[in-house]
């Protein structure tokens, strides 16, 4: 075991779990080392001891060093000291639920950095065009860089077509912006609402490299475990694999949705560290864009 | 302009020490259609003559929005004026994605008279054809600059270039000093006046010519560059045509739009 002068080396360890999981999809390779344990925090917590964790979390770095994937490799010096990381998580959760014409899109203004705050004051909330509305979660730094690339793009668009971006062509876009970055990750979850060219409500989630899917609702950030189990009870949408295919619109009214999305962020701040202080909610409808702060716990 | 043995290409200079080749770009500018420019204290204008290439076709879209607080308008080769536009609105957008601020219209304008020196020396090659009015407003107010093809670029209170646009000049000469207390209605009126005189007798419509504007309203908020609608136009036009005959008193030099008191030069 190592001599370390920092405190408290298991929580450390499940932080850094925390800071791998940030691009997924990046580590968990088809070429993956098969012997290795699915790298979930959870998964640590119950079942290993602080010794196997800090083993496990040594191995790790040296798999990511001979992978390398966008990582800064320090040589030698490297073990003993702390490794660079490009990325980091400042935490929050997102949430998009949509209707038939409207869309709700809320996501919490916390601003965190491991176990301090930042601010309780961030807007994760980004409006695209005018019925187009991102909301991101994880690193802060990719995120701002990710909205403003996009909304460049969009202007770009503007300009080519005379109008302005439809929410589908926006997914689209995200996604490819997304993947465009496939070897050095926007750490961004995101989550676009707002309402296609039938004025129908749309939401698209998407993993950090691109892979989207309209559904009718999502949760994406560090409180989406907590939150994505009661969105499927509400908004239970139809199964993909029935037929005829079905709408994957929520049948709840505009205020409904929005009492849901307030309820689902109260019970989130409860138990996930990251959510709290104030959630902003943005309404998309037929008559434009509506928003309204709530106060969380700001513990 | 007649044929001479130094203007084969524009890195030749003549013994008098001008370059034909740029001279001939600056003509191209001269006969394409007329277009107008007028510049408030807090407005500025740009009107476009439309002529179609031919009774069957439209006509060629000359006013060009490059960002929220900036657009142009172009007499000459449309298509090199088109390039540039898609030129222009890049520079907008990457300045604004780099220091989260609109890019002011005389660097605007200054980026694009460089990238016109650079064709004037070049041996592959050459000017740009056409000459742009790159109205805008930013920190410091509305502004109207023309480009040429030269590289050159002025500020001007007022402009108008293409064909026949002397008659127009000569307009904006006479009304220029008091165009800084206008009204942005009463820029828009005399923008289509200056063409109006461009037009030679042929009567001034909606669909006949465009119109944008950009500036800052009273209560200080900014007015994003954009094309005026045919419908205001039109009533506009009808304000002006009522005005004129309205019964003309021989001893007022009434300050309306008498058009026909300079006789258009066409030069």
């Amino acid at each position: 075991m190592t001599i370390s002068t920092v405190p408290d080396r298991t929580l450390l360890a499940a932080q850094d779990e925390l800071d791998s999981r940030g691009a997924p999809e990046l580590l968990a390779e088809p070429e993956t080392n098969k012997s290795l344990p699915p790298c979930s925090p959870a998964h640590l917590a119950s079942s290993k001891s602080a010794a196997e964790i800090q083993r496990f979390g040594r191995e790790r770095s040296k798999q990511r060093r001979r992978r390398g994937g966008g990582r800064v490799n320090l040589g030698a010096a490297s073990e003993a000291m702390a490794r660079f990381s490009p990325y980091e998580n400042n935490g929050g959760t997102c949430v998009a639920v949509a209707g038939d014409g409207y869309c709700v899109v809320a996501a919490d203004t916390r601003l965190s950095v491991g176990y301090s705050i930042l601010t309780r004051d961030h807007s994760k909330i980004c409006q695209l065009a005018d019925k187009c509305i991102l909301a991101s979660s994880g690193f802060q730094g990719d995120i701002k860089a990710l909205q403003k690339n996009l909304a460049a793009k969009e202007l770009v668009y503007e300009h080519n077509h005379n109008k302005k971006m439809s929410c589908p062509a926006m997914a689209q876009l995200l996604s490819n912006t997304l993947y465009y970055k496939r070897f050095f990750a926007y750490y961004a979850f995101n989550v676009l609402g707002g309402l296609d060219s039938q004025g129908k409500g749309c939401v698209f989630t998407y993993d950090a490299v691109g892979s989207y899917e309209r559904t009718g609702y999502s949760a994406q950030g560090t409180g989406a475990k907590l939150i994505t189990p009661v969105l499927d009870n509400k908004l239970k949408s139809p199964s993909p694999l029935i037929l005829p295919a079905r709408d994957a619109v929520t049948p709840l009214s505009e205020s409904e949705a929005v009492d849901l999305v307030k309820d689902v962020f109260a019970s989130a701040t409860e138990r996930d560290i990251y959510t709290g202080d104030k959630l902003e909610i943005v309404v998309i409808n037929s008559s434009g864009i509506h928003r309204e702060y709530i106060e969380l716990r700001k513990d | 302009m007649f044929r001479n043995q130094y203007d084969t290409d524009v890195t030749t200079f003549s013994p008098h020490g001008r370059i034909f080749q740029m001279e001939y770009a600056m003509e191209a500018v001269k006969q394409g259609a007329a277009t107008v420019g007028l510049c408030s204290c807090t407005h500025a204008v740009l009107v476009a003559s439309n002529k179609p290439a031919s009774e069957l076709s439209s006509f060629q879209r000359k006013v060009f929005r490059v960002a929220d607080h900036v657009g142009v308008a172009f007499s000459g080769l449309t298509a090199d004026g088109r390039v540039l536009t898609k030129f222009l609105r890049n520079e907008c957008i990457n300045h604004a994605f780099v220091y989260e601020a609109q890019l002011p219209v005389s660097r605007l304008a200054l980026r694009l008279a460089d990238k016109a020196q650079v064709c004037t020396q070049r041996s592959w090659k050459r000017p740009y054809g056409v000459g742009l009015l790159v109205a805008g407003l930013d920190e410091t107010g509305p502004h109207l600059y023309y480009n040429c093809p030269s590289g050159n670029y002025f500020e001007y209170q007022a402009f108008a270039i293409g064909s026949r646009s002397q008659a127009a000049k000569t307009f904006l000469e006479r009304k220029f000093e008091g165009f800084n207390k206008y009204t942005p209605e009463q820029l828009i009126k005399d923008a289509l006046s200056a063409i109006k005189e461009t037009l030679q007798g042929e009567k001034l419509t909606s669909s006949n010519c465009t119109v944008a504007i950009v500036g800052r309203i009273e209560d200080g908020t900014a007015e994003p560059f954009q094309v005026v609608d045919t419908k205001r136009i039109q009533a506009i036009i009808d304000s002006m045509e009522a005005a004129e005959e309205a019964p003309a008193e021989p001893s007022s030099m009434q300050e309306e739009d008498k058009g026909s008191d300079a006789a258009p030069m066409d030069i």
